[in-house]
């Protein structure tokens, strides 16, 4: 039998707010940022904030659906994510595989948003806004520049080798 | 034509366009994974609405939360009505309204101004 004692000691030590592991089918995106919503609520955290949470959560979690390795296996497409609230800013790491050339991309956009001031920031994503043309699955390019204004933070990431398709790819991010 | 309504759910808005009016409104929260297909209805509806349209033509956006996906949509959304005025066929306004202390939502809002209408920005207690 698994402790849920501990687990249950660790994630109130820890205020994590919500852990999920899972597909992201259908409407579990909007169920999963709908239940963080009411939850803050509940927390009385400040309307500014709570929205911040509510769409970096979103846009990542769009992301992960968007670019994350499709049908390779049902294992492979699993999504995993936690949110912590820790001392006035929330803190939110997700986690799934990535084929190749999404990895590719994903580095690149990272390091030049990591790089790009607020006001540098704002030009490129306007830039994309008015320039830029959605692919298939809905993706404008704009995802992670919004995440990245909202949450006020450099993202943190990383990949991790699985094999010569996929990566592990880890994005943390601290909204305050 | 017929005036185009659209209820809303979870992830999509309730939209509301009165051509005879002039009258728009999109309300509720626009968080589709991809919005092209929910957009798609109203850029067609609005091309159509154009060739005819009414004197003036007030569009109210009341969302809540918006994605980025959705962002790329709402601009098409302003570039179909700044027709009108680019080709004088009538005065467009859009009404943007955000939560008190969504400064997020300002700031979104703000990032239309490459779209040559003018934006009222109404703060609101709740959307």
């Amino acid at each position: 039998m698994i402790n849920l004692k501990e687990i249950a000691r660790e994630m109130s030590d820890k205020n994590i707010i919500l852990t999920y592991q899972g597909l992201l089918e259908a409407d579990i995106i909007s169920d999963l940022v709908g239940f963080v919503e009411d939850r803050l609520k509940e927390r009385v955290i400040k309307k500014g904030l709570r929205k911040k949470v509510y769409m970096v959560m979103l846009e990542s979690l769009q992301n992960s659906f968007k670019h994350g390795t499709p049908n390779y296996s049902d294992d492979m497409r699993v999504t995993t994510m936690a949110l912590i609230y820790d001392d006035d800013n929330f803190e939110l790491t997700l986690g799934n595989f990535v084929p190749f050339e999404n990895r590719v991309r994903l580095e690149s956009s990272l390091k030049l948003i990591n790089s790009f001031s607020e006001e540098e920031l704002k030009e490129k994503y306007l830039e994309i806004l008015n320039n830029g043309v959605q692919s298939d699955v809905g993706g404008s390019g704009l995802g992670l520049i919004d995440i990245a204004r909202k949450s006020g933070n450099k993202i943190d990431y990383r990949f991790d080798e699985v094999d010569n398709e996929n990566s592990y790819f880890t994005l943390n991010i601290k909204i305050s | 034509m017929d005036k185009l309504i659209i209820n809303g759910n979870i992830k999509t808005p309730d939209v509301s366009f009165d051509h005879e009016k002039g009258q728009f409104e999109i309300g509720g929260r626009s968080i589709p994974e991809n919005a092209v297909d929910f957009y798609k209805p109203i850029y067609e509806w609005l091309d159509d609405y154009v060739k005819f349209p009414a004197a003036k033509t007030e569009l109210d956006i009341k969302l809540g939360y918006f994605n980025t996906s959705s962002s790329k949509c709402l601009l098409d959304v302003f570039k179909k009505v700044e027709y009108l005025t680019k080709n004088n066929k009538g005065q467009v306004t859009v009404n943007c309204y955000y939560e008190e202390d969504d400064e997020d939502m300002l700031d979104a809002g703000e990032d239309y101004d490459i779209i040559n209408i003018p934006f009222n920005f109404v703060s609101v207690e709740e959307l």
